[in-house]
């Protein structure tokens, strides 16, 4: 029993090594195991509101390309609004606009913390489910795409960028049909793949990338980038395509959350037809 | 006795607000991902009890993991680091120096003693986290060489890092 005691006082700090580091392990194996787990529940509130007074006392640093950008979007907001366009139709049966149904909402947010230089990139937001931000909603910027919610809590939440290794968009290649899945593998920020692309496409360098609405998290057409190049691998049946991408991650102040309205009842409908 | 501890505090807490709020956020490049917090343990006296150490060591990467998003990573980093420290100091030094040096000051100890000191440990913690990091052995020229140039970076910084915080004194 003495022997027992003096074995576990002489390597004690043995034993504490393997603790710890067992904690800290299991941890990261955890996150990298679990599909989409983010570390932000249990430590949110706290980290969350460091880095929102911290952005608070930096953010009149980057107010002139806040303001152009806004300016940029306004712009683009007027041209569509309905009385910059004039109605063409001379048919009776036309489409009213009572027949329009609202289907996308959008929830304007701060991006308040965000790495793009690792290997699995992350955003932070301002905004949660107070907000009414829910887990799975897209995320988009004036420029393009931006990534995915993976967790909400009251006050933030939490965005897998594009810059993810588990992060799959689902795109198309200009306006053809033919969808591809947009993925990063790094390193650097600007670039991403799109894969699964069947080889028989006619792709230009030069095409312009847009989501192809399927997944029911981003709308439609949303410009996801530009294609920068592409080959088709000696037996491959599929394109290898780097595209450059429109939203510049690096500088990135604000984000629209988009809610999808009829997103119950689409997934209710495709659950039960499951069966 | 007591400044000195509280002198640490601060040094704790400085260093977690630098990393969080300063290095990482920078986004130089791909590779260029400075950690500068490791420094606090580099500079712990060398008589702190090992287990003092774990657990600091411990405390320091889960707090930067926190604020990070990175559960674990730099704590387990750290840890293997921290556990790695004085079998490293007793195989650098002969036995004569450590009881007239009980604290790893950069300009009482010499320059080229701190450097393969800091220099061996931070290319551990380093290459623990970037391993945990990218999660695969599939790239591993890539985590190399992101070890290697951001530990080059961390490097630098630290030596400069490790002047501030050593005192200028002179020895009686």
């Amino acid at each position: 029993m003495r022997n027992l005691f003096q074995f576990f006082v002489r390597y004690s700090s043995l034993f504490i090594f393997i603790m710890l580091e067992g904690v800290s392990l299991t941890l990261a194996i955890r996150y990298h195991s679990y599909h989409r787990t983010s570390f932000v529940n249990a430590a949110n509130h706290f980290a969350g509101n460091v880095f929102n007074s911290y952005h608070n006392f930096t953010e009149y640093l980057s107010l002139k390309t806040v303001n152009d950008s806004l300016v940029r979007e306004n712009a683009l907001l007027k041209a569509r609004q309905l009385s910059s366009f004039r109605d063409e139709c001379v048919s009776i049966d036309s489409v009213k606009n009572e027949d329009l149904t609202q289907i996308y909402a959008y929830i304007g947010a701060k991006v308040i913390n965000k790495t793009t230089d690792k290997a699995n990139n992350y955003i932070l937001l301002n905004r949660g489910s107070r907000h009414g931000i829910k887990r799975d909603m897209g995320v988009i910027a004036a420029q393009g795409v931006v990534g995915v919610v993976i967790d909400a809590s009251d006050h933030f939440s939490v965005v897998m960028p594009v810059l993810h290794k588990d992060s799959k968009t689902s795109v198309k290649i200009g306006q053809s049909a033919y969808t591809g899945s947009l993925q990063w593998q790094g390193p650097s920020p600007y670039y991403a793949d799109v894969l699964n692309v069947p080889n028989h496409v006619k792709v230009k360098t030069g095409d312009t990338v847009y989501t192809s609405g399927y997944s029911s998290i981003y709308p439609e057409d949303i410009m996801v980038g530009v294609i920068k190049k592409h080959r088709i691998p000696s037996g491959s049946n599929f394109h290898e395509i780097t595209v450059k991408l429109s939203t510049n991650f690096e500088a990135l102040p604000y984000v629209y959350v988009v809610n999808y309205l009829l997103k119950q009842e689409q997934q209710a409908l495709e659950d039960s037809t499951k069966l | 006795m007591i400044g000195f501890y509280i002198s640490r505090v601060f040094m704790f807490i400085g260093l977690v607000v630098f990393q969080v709020l300063v290095f990482n956020n920078l986004d130089f490049n791909f590779y260029v991902n400075p950690y500068i917090y490791p420094l606090f343990i580099l500079l712990l006296p060398f008589n702190t009890p090992q287990w003092l150490l774990l657990i600091l060591a411990f405390a320091l990467g889960i707090t930067v993991d926190l604020f990070s998003s990175t559960p674990g990573f730099h704590a387990a980093a750290l840890v293997f680091m921290a556990y790695c420290q004085p079998l490293l100091v007793r195989l650098l030094t002969p036995k004569t120096t450590l009881e007239t040096e009980t604290l790893p000051n950069i300009r009482t100890i010499g320059f080229a003693w701190f450097i393969t000191y800091a220099g061996i440990l931070l290319l551990l913690h380093h290459i623990v986290y970037f391993l945990i990091e990218i999660f695969s052995l599939q790239n591993l020229l890539l985590t190399m060489a992101k070890v290697l140039i951001s530990g080059l970076v961390s490097m630098v910084l630290i030596i400069l890092l490790a002047y501030l915080f050593s005192p200028e004194k002179k020895r009686t």
